[in-house]
C-alpha cells in the first residue's frame, strides 16, 4: 500500500508542477489549435479532388487530425530531457538519494503531468476544435471503450521510449543528439504527423517491427473504428507487449548506467 | 562498532580529451582518447556513532566524490565502504532510507512546487508514519523557523531559506547518519549560525552521526572535534582539530589600515625586533605575515598601536587552503 | 526539428499528386523558399529569441546598455547559430529539386532578384520576431508567445490560396507570413497575377522592420526606466 502511495505522490507532484506554468500552457493550447487549423486547411486542399486517400476519407482524416494532436498533448512527456538535464547539471545526485525505482519515478511523475494535460489541454482542445472543425465521435463497437485504454497505454509506451533515450545521457553525458533523433522518430512514425498508410510500402513493413506506430496510429485506428475486432485486440496486446519489453530493457540498462555515472565537483 | 567504515577507497574518472580542429573532432568520433584522473586515492577511515566529523580539503581535493560514494550515488573503482552495515551502491534502496543528505549547491526539493508539498512527497517516499511526520515537521518549524516558508514554491526561496528547508527535508525520516556537503556555502552569518546550532542540537538529541564537508573552517570549529583532511585524493590528516591547527597553521596574516601613509623603511624600523614579513598594495594598507611559533600576534599588534596610528586591523583566520599548504610544505603525513 | 515538416510534405506527395491546383514541384519550391529565409533568420538572428531568458532574466541586458552601441544591433549580432544553417541547406535542396523538375531556366538576373527576395523575407521574420520579443520588456513572460509564432510559421510554407479568406487576410496584412515564401516565390514560378505582391515584398519588409525597431526602442526605454 505504501508503495502505491509513493507513486500516487509522484503523480501529484507532476500535476502540481504544471499548475505553476498556466500561461505557458495557455500558449501551448493556442499552438495546438494552430497546428490543427493548418492541418485542416491542408487536408481540405488535399481532398478537394479525391474521395479516399491512403484509406482515409475526408471526415476520417479531420477526426484523425483533431483527436491525434489532442491525444499527443496527453502522451507527450519530457522524461528524456529531464534525465539529460539532471545528468548534465549533476542534480541527478538528488534523484539517486531517494529510495525509489528511478524508472517508475519518472513514469509516474510524467503521468501526473499527463493528467494535468488531459484536463487543461486535451479536453479543451477537443472541445474547441470540434466546435470549429468537423470531428466525428468514436465509431465501431469498441472504439468508445478501448480508445481511452489504448491512449493510456500509448502514454506508458512513449514514456518508456523517452526513458531509454534519457538513460543515454549516463553513457554519453550529452544526450541531445539522441534525444532529437528519438523525437524525430516519434513525430514521424507514431502517426501523429501523417497516417503511416501514406508512407511507401517498405517503410510500413519496417514500422511493423517497431513500437512507434502503437503510440498514435494504432489508437487512432481504434477510435475511427477502422480495424476489425480481432485486430483491435491484437493492437492493444502489442502495445502491452512493447511496454513490458521497454520497461524491462530500462531496468537492465539502468544497471549499467548507474555504474557509468560520473558527477563532477569536489 | 563503527557506523561508517571506509577501506582503501579509490575512484577514477575517465575524462574525454577533445582534440582541436575539424580533423581532431573527426578523430574524436572514431577513436576517443581518455585520460584517467584519480579523484580519490586509497582512503581509509572509520567513524563511530554520534561523531561529528569535518571532512575537509582544498577545491577539487576529492571531498564531494567521497561523499557521493558514501551516499551511494557513485560506484567506487575499488575499495570498500560500509555504512550501517550496508554497501551503499549495492544496497542503494535500503541505504538511502537510513541517511540524510544535504548538498549546499543543490536542492532535494522540487523547484516548482511549494515546500510543504515537497515535504509531504518525501513523507510518502520515505514511508514515514503520519504522526512522526507531523511531530518532526512541527519541531523543524520551530527550530529552523520555516513555518512561514511552507507555502512558497522552492524556486522563490532565498538561498538561506532554501537551505533551512533542505535541512528539514533531509531529517524528516530521522536518519542515523547525516551527510552535509558545503551546507553553509554562500550564506550570511546569521543563517550560518542558526544552521550550526540546529546541527548541534540534532546531534545531541538523536545521537546523529554527522559528516560535514566545508570550505569554511569556522563551520568546523563550531561543530567538529575530529577532522579528516584530504588533498589530491589522498588522506593527509585524521584526528583532533586542535592539534591539526597547532601543528599546521604556523603562519598567520595580520591586515592593518594606517591613518597616515607609511613606507617600508619606516615600518621596518618599528618592527625591527620582530620576525615579520610585510606586503603592501598601497602605503595605507599593509599585511604582516609571521610565524606564530616565533612571535605572538598581540606583541606585533601592541608594537604597531604604540608607535603608529592605526585605523583598523584584522587577524586573518587560517583558510583550509593555508592549512593544506602548510601540511604539504612540512612534507609529512600527520598522524594523531 | 524543421525536418519533420519536410518529411510531412514529402510523405504527403507519395500518395497525393497536387494540392488545390498546385503541383508538387511548386509546393516544394515555396516550402524550400520558406526554409531558406527562416534558416537565414535562425542562423544569424535567432539570438534575438534569447532576449527574455539570457538578457532580461539573467541580467545581461544591463551589460548591453553600458556599451555605446545600438542595443538591438548588439543583441542580434552577439551570437551566430551555425548549427541552424542546416535548415538553409534543406531549403536550398528543395528549391533546386523543384527547379530541375520544372525545367525552369533562370538567368543571372533572376537569381539576383530571388536572392534579394530571400533577404527581404528573412527581414520580415526578423521584424515579426523583434516585435514579439520586445513585449518581454514590458511583460514578464518567458518567451511562450514566441513559441506560438514559431508554430504559426507553418502557415508560411504553403500557398495562401489553400486557406480561407480570414486567414489569407491575416497572413497578408497583419502577420505578413505570406510574404516570407509564397508571394516572393511567385517571381520564379511565373504566376503573373501575383506580381504586384512580389514587388511589395521588399516594401513590406522595410515597413515592418521600421515598426519593429520602433517597438524595440520603446521597450528598451521602458526597461531602462524600471530596470526590471
Amino acid at each position: 500500500m505504501n508503495r502505491l502511495a509513493k507513486y500516487w505522490a509522484f503523480m501529484r507532484m507532476g500535476y502540481l508542477t504544471y499548475l505553476a506554468y498556466r500561461f505557458q500552457v495557455l500558449m501551448s493550447f493556442v499552438s495546438y489549435l494552430l497546428i490543427i487549423a493548418l492541418n485542416y486547411f491542408l487536408w481540405k486542399a488535399v481532398f478537394a479532388k479525391h474521395q479516399v486517400i491512403a484509406g482515409f476519407t475526408m471526415e476520417q482524416m479531420m477526426t484523425y487530425v483533431v483527436i491525434g494532436w489532442s491525444a499527443r498533448t496527453f502522451f507527450a512527456n519530457r522524461i528524456d530531457r529531464m534525465i539529460g538535464d539532471a545528468v548534465r547539471d549533476g542534480s541527478i545526485a538528488m534523484d539517486l538519494l531517494k529510495p525509489t525505482n528511478f524508472q517508475l519515478y519518472h513514469y509516474f511523475r510524467a503521468f501526473g503531468r499527463a493528467v494535468f494535460m488531459f484536463l487543461f489541454m486535451t479536453l479543451p482542445i477537443i472541445i474547441v476544435a470540434s466546435m470549429i472543425f468537423p470531428v466525428s465521435l468514436p465509431s465501431g463497437k469498441l472504439g468508445p471503450y478501448l480508445f481511452p485504454l489504448s491512449v493510456i497505454l500509448s502514454f506508458f509506451l512513449h514514456a518508456g521510449i523517452s526513458y531509454l533515450t534519457g538513460l543515454v545521457a549516463f553513457f554519453t553525458r550529452n544526450n541531445e543528439g539522441v534525444l532529437r533523433f528519438k523525437q524525430l522518430l516519434v513525430e514521424v512514425f507514431s502517426g501523429v504527423m501523417i497516417p503511416i498508410t501514406f508512407f511507401p510500402d517498405w517503410v510500413q513493413k519496417v514500422l511493423f517491427w517497431l513500437p512507434f506506430k502503437y503510440i498514435a496510429y494504432a489508437p487512432l485506428r481504434i477510435y475511427l473504428g477502422m480495424e476489425p475486432l480481432s485486430k483491435v485486440h491484437q493492437g492493444v496486446l502489442l502495445q502491452i507487449m512493447w511496454i513490458v519489453i521497454i520497461y524491462l530493457t530500462g531496468q537492465i540498462v539502468w544497471h549499467y548506467a548507474i555504474k557509468r555515472l560520473e558527477i563532477q565537483g569536489g | 562498532m563503527p557506523i561508517i567504515e571506509v577501506n582503501e577507497l579509490v575512484k577514477n574518472f575517465r575524462t574525454f580529451r577533445r582534440r582541436s580542429g575539424l580533423w581532431g573532432s573527426f578523430k574524436d568520433l572514431v577513436n576517443r582518447k581518455y585520460e584517467i584522473v584519480r579523484a580519490v586515492d586509497h582512503i581509509s577511515f572509520s567513524i563511530e556513532p554520534g561523531e561529528v566529523v569535518g571532512y575537509i580539503g582544498a577545491n577539487g581535493a576529492g571531498k564531494s566524490t567521497t561523499i557521493k560514494m558514501l551516499t551511494g550515488i557513485l560506484v567506487p573503482t575499488s575499495g570498500g565502504i560500509r555504512v550501517q552495515g550496508l554497501v551503499p551502491y549495492k544496497q542503494r534502496y535500503q541505504h538511502v532510507k537510513q541517511i540524510g543528505v544535504v548538498f549546499g549547491q543543490r536542492t532535494q526539493l522540487w523547484w516548482d512546487i511549494a515546500v510543504i508539498e515537497a515535504l509531504r512527497l518525501l513523507q510518502k517516499i520515505y514511508e514515514i508514519p503520519k504522526a512522526d511526520f507531523e511531530a518532526r515537521l512541527k519541531k523543524f518549524e520551530e527550530v529552523l523557523g520555516i513555518a512561514d516558508l511552507l507555502n512558497i514554491p522552492v524556486r522563490k526561496l532565498s538561498l538561506g531559506q532554501r537551505m533551512r528547508c533542505d535541512l528539514a527535508a533531509s531529517l524528516l525520516h530521522n536518519p542515523p547518519v547525516l551527510f552535509l556537503d558545503e551546507p553553509t556555502i554562500g550564506l550570511d552569518i546569521a543563517v550560518k549560525s542558526s544552521i550550526r546550532d540546529f546541527i548541534k542540537e540534532i546531534n545531541r538529541e538523536y545521537n546523529t552521526t554527522v559528516i560535514l564537508t566545508t570550505h569554511d573552517l569556522s563551520d568546523i570549529e563550531h561543530l567538529c572535534r575530529r577532522v579528516i583532511m584530504i588533498d589530491h585524493g589522498r588522506l593527509i590528516y585524521d584526528g583532533d582539530l586542535k592539534s591539526l591547527k597547532d601543528r599546521a597553521v604556523g603562519r598567520r596574516r595580520l591586515l592593518v589600515d594606517f591613518i597616515l601613509p607609511i613606507e617600508r623603511p619606516g615600518l621596518e624600523k618599528v618592527l625591527a625586533e620582530y620576525p615579520v614579513e610585510m606586503e603592501s598594495s598601497n602605503p595605507f594598507h599593509w599585511e604582516f605575515i609571521f610565524d606564530r611559533k616565533k612571535v605572538a600576534a598581540p606583541e606585533i599588534i601592541g608594537q604597531l598601536l604604540s608607535k603608529l596610528e592605526v585605523r583598523d586591523l584584522e587577524l586573518e583566520n587560517p583558510k583550509i587552503e593555508d592549512v593544506v599548504r602548510e601540511i604539504y610544505t612540512q612534507g609529512r603525513q600527520v598522524k594523531p | 526539428m524543421q525536418l519533420i515538416g519536410v518529411l510531412f510534405i514529402v510523405s504527403l506527395f507519395v500518395k497525393v499528386p497536387s494540392l488545390k491546383g498546385w503541383h508538387k514541384e511548386e509546393i516544394f519550391f515555396i516550402f524550400g523558399f520558406s526554409q531558406v529565409s527562416l534558416g537565414l533568420f535562425f542562423t544569424f538572428f535567432s539570438n534575438l529569441l534569447e532576449l527574455s531568458e539570457r538578457y532580461i532574466i539573467e541580467g545581461n541586458f544591463d551589460r548591453i546598455l553600458l556599451r555605446p552601441l545600438n542595443s538591438f544591433f548588439q543583441v542580434v549580432t552577439e551570437r551566430i547559430y551555425w548549427e541552424e544553417s542546416s535548415t538553409i541547406l534543406v531549403g536550398l535542396s528543395m528549391m533546386s529539386y523543384a527547379l530541375s523538375r520544372m525545367h525552369l531556366h533562370l538567368n543571372a538576373g533572376d537569381y539576383l532578384v530571388t536572392f534579394g527576395l530571400v533577404l527581404a523575407a528573412c527581414t520580415i521574420y526578423l521584424a515579426i520576431f523583434t516585435i514579439l520579443v520586445s513585449l518581454t520588456f514590458w511583460f514578464n513572460d518567458r518567451g511562450s508567445v514566441v513559441s506560438v509564432m514559431l508554430m504559426l510559421e507553418g502557415f508560411s510554407r504553403y500557398p495562401v490560396t489553400i486557406f480561407n479568406r480570414v486567414v489569407r487576410v491575416i497572413l497578408t496584412f497583419i502577420i505578413p507570413y505570406a510574404f516570407t515564401a509564397f508571394f516572393p516565390s511567385m517571381y520564379v514560378l511565373g504566376k503573373n497575377k501575383y506580381s504586384i505582391y512580389v514587388w511589395m515584398t521588399p516594401a513590406v519588409a522595410l515597413i515592418f522592420l521600421s515598426l519593429a525597431l520602433l517597438v524595440w526602442r520603446q521597450g528598451a526605454r521602458a526597461y531602462e526606466s524600471t530596470g526590471s
